[in-house]
């Protein structure tokens, strides 16, 4: 009798040790590259002035510069929440659009060659080619872009543009009559007004956003160098044969935090950001 | 008895459990076969898919990877040419020959690539004057002049830096501005290129895509003084009216003809000089045989606005339409059935790509109207890739995606 139970016990548990073995052994075949992963919690980045490279060019002191003139350094930003989604945004600062003529008018007392008087901004603005950009690319892009513009519907065409890639812009005061006359303008015409600074209310903040799912992705090089990304858009979560067409590239910096950079190969375009 | 039946017995599972352990981590029979895509913005497909966020559903790198369930990646990048960038200063040669890697993984894909995918030599044209370019190969004596070396050709081939007169713009005196052409070597770049991939990846198939011919009734390439320029050359036969002023839009595609056979024709005399090096996958035939299959009905081959031809093209005269991209995917697959790799459920899951693109973005068009149900079954009745292609064309041709 204490022979059989003893048998009973050996012979179950070599069953369990080889169902432990054959589990242990399928998972021990992943490869790293854990497709699903979010942050854990909500994580901000700042623009890295000091990488920043647009058409191959890159300057830490015009990144700057443009930040102390333009943008709104607090609210441009990006954000991995831990829900799976991605938040870029930047921001215009408070005032900037009530004091372009006058720093334009000085620029042009400063250097007259460059035509920013008031004439020369109205000819500029005059002779932008609305009409060829939205024919030739915009309109395929987003069919139905045009229409929207003609009909002086600019929040319905930027929604357009929200539904297929996800970016958008905040911030126009539609019911305002002077951006009004400025859409009624570019919709008749498909030319921008020449004085389209001036009508422009001075309080306008412009939020420029972009809103995707992302997922961090450990991947391994071909030397075994193992990689972090982070994937930005819906291929990948979906389909772990193949990349979304952005990828963040991340490492720490010397001070323990992340760092992620985004390159857009077809524009020279380096983005860098720091873990806030 | 009993005690040998079950030692037995445990030997023979913990020698199966063992087996099972050791072929559970072997991944080579369940890795799918991968494809990675390189060149220019023809191969990234951000210009061409219409509306841009169905670039996966269009582009034909992300149509030939799905249909198939093979790994994909596309490492193409808009704007460049063999070498030498207009914007980075960097071509397909140097971004190949880079060292450095980073989480996009280029280098790791091309070494493990079972194929890849090669859109390149377009930039090597479009990128200059493609007017002067056009009038040099409609000249009369414009094979005299290549084979003394003289020509615009000889310097694209070769790579160097020439001048020629513009006939579009002049200077204050009345004299024609110098344009510059600083080609790249082109068919040194196709050379070195194959070698490049090669070392990186000696088993991969190498596919080399030819361009195709862009031009159309109503093309911007081409402004009213080089038109007028080109009625001013008697065509000599090569164009297809000889003894007539090279007018005709039908003659103005053959002068294209002409240019794009001196720069596919490179690829055709790499493979003269080294055979089986790569597979070239003819696009230009591919889309001619569109072009012509449309006749009117006097039996000529409509070259207009409303042609099949022309929805060849996207709208801005160069890239490939949705169209285009899926008659370039429909020519990659049947490489790849050839080559006996293709997915047996390719042409389904094509059907299945496009019947949710139906319902998905034309299911509100017209306001409602669109025929959605009739646009499915001729899906489903398709029996190529080919037809599947047509069948959805047809159905949305004339509709407005609702998005």
């Amino acid at each position: 009798m204490k022979n059989n139970v003893f048998k009973k016990i050996i012979t179950s548990a070599i069953i369990a040790v080889m169902l432990t073995i054959c589990a242990v052994a399928l998972c021990a075949c992943d490869d790293g590259a854990n497709s699903s992963d979010h942050f854990a919690s909500d994580v901000h980045f700042d623009v890295d002035k000091s990488n920043v490279t647009i058409m191959g060019q890159g300057s830490k002191f015009l990144v700057s510069k443009v930040f102390d003139l333009a943008l709104d350094e607090e609210n441009t930003y990006l954000v991995f929440g831990k829900d799976g989604k991605m938040h870029f945004q930047i921001r215009t600062k408070a005032g900037l659009f009530g004091v372009i003529p006058t720093l334009l008018s000085d620029l042009s007392n400063l250097i007259p060659d460059l035509n920013l008087d008031a004439e020369g901004i109205g000819q500029m603005l005059e002779n932008f080619d609305i009409k060829g950009g939205v024919d030739t690319m915009v309109e395929p892009m987003f069919p139905g872009f045009k229409s929207k513009l003609e009909a002086g519907d600019l929040d319905g065409a930027l929604k357009l543009i929200q539904r297929s890639l996800g970016f958008y812009l905040y911030g126009l005061d539609y019911e305002n009559d002077g951006v009004k006359e400025i859409l009624n303008y570019v919709g008749k015409n498909m030319k921008l007004p020449k004085n389209l600074l001036e009508k422009i209310p001075a309080d306008t903040q412009l939020t420029l956003t972009f809103d995707c799912d992302y997922h961090i992705k450990d991947v391994v090089g071909q030397d075994g160098t193992l990689y972090r990304a982070i994937y930005v858009g819906s291929i990948g979560a979906e389909n772990q044969d193949t990349q979304p067409f952005g990828i963040f590239n991340v490492t720490k910096t010397d001070k323990d935090k992340m760092a992620i950079e985004l390159k857009v190969e077809f524009m020279a375009v380096k983005l860098g950001f720091v873990e806030r | 008895m009993r005690r040998k039946f079950v030692c037995i017995l445990t030997v023979v599972l913990l020698i199966v459990t063992a087996a099972f352990a050791l072929t559970a981590c072997d991944k080579t029979e369940t890795t799918p076969y991968t494809i990675v895509y390189v060149g220019d913005s023809i191969a990234e497909a951000l210009i061409g898919p219409s509306p841009l966020g169905e670039r996966d559903n269009y582009g034909y790198y992300a149509l030939v990877g799905r249909v198939n369930n093979f790994r994909y990646y596309n490492h193409s990048v808009s704007g460049h040419k063999t070498s030498t960038g207009i914007v980075s200063g960097e071509g397909l040669l140097e971004v190949l020959n880079r060292e450095d890697e980073n989480a996009t993984l280029m280098k790791t894909h091309l070494q493990e690539a079972d194929m890849i995918h090669i859109s390149v030599l377009g930039n090597n044209i479009l990128q200059y004057n493609l007017g002067l370019l056009m009038l040099e190969v409609a000249d009369p004596q414009f094979r005299q002049k290549y084979e003394q070396g003289t020509t615009l050709i000889n310097a694209l081939e070769n790579g160097d830096r020439v001048y020629r007169d513009s006939v579009e713009r002049f200077d204050a005196d009345g004299k024609p501005v110098q344009v510059e052409f600083d080609f790249p070597s082109t068919y040194q770049d196709i050379c070195d290129i194959v070698d490049r991939l090669k070392e990186l990846n000696p088993d991969a198939t190498i596919v080399f895509q030819k361009v195709y011919n862009p031009f159309f009734e109503g093309s911007k390439h081409l402004s009213a003084t080089v038109h007028r320029k080109l009625a001013q050359i008697t065509d000599d036969g090569r164009f297809g009216a000889e003894g007539q002023p090279i007018a005709t839009i039908a003659q103005i595609r053959k002068v294209g003809d002409e240019l794009l056979g001196c720069l596919n024709g490179m690829l055709d005399r790499y493979l003269e000089e080294h055979p089986n090096a790569f597979t070239i996958l003819d696009a230009r035939e591919a889309f001619e045989e569109v072009v012509v299959s449309d006749k009117d009905v006097d039996g000529n081959v409509k070259l207009g606005g409303d042609s099949l031809g022309r929805k060849l093209i996207y709208q801005d005269w160069t890239h490939p339409s949705n169209f285009g991209h899926a008659v370039i995917a429909g020519l990659t697959q049947d490489l790849l059935d050839e080559m006996g790799v293709s997915s047996p459920d390719a042409v389904s899951n094509y059907k299945k790509i496009k019947k949710e693109q139906i319902n998905r973005l034309y299911k509100n068009a017209g306001n409602g109207n669109f025929p959605v149900a009739s646009a499915i079954a001729d899906i489903d009745s398709a029996e190529t890739f080919f037809d599947v292609t047509m069948a959805y064309f047809n159905a949305i041709d004339g509709w407005t995606p609702v998005y």
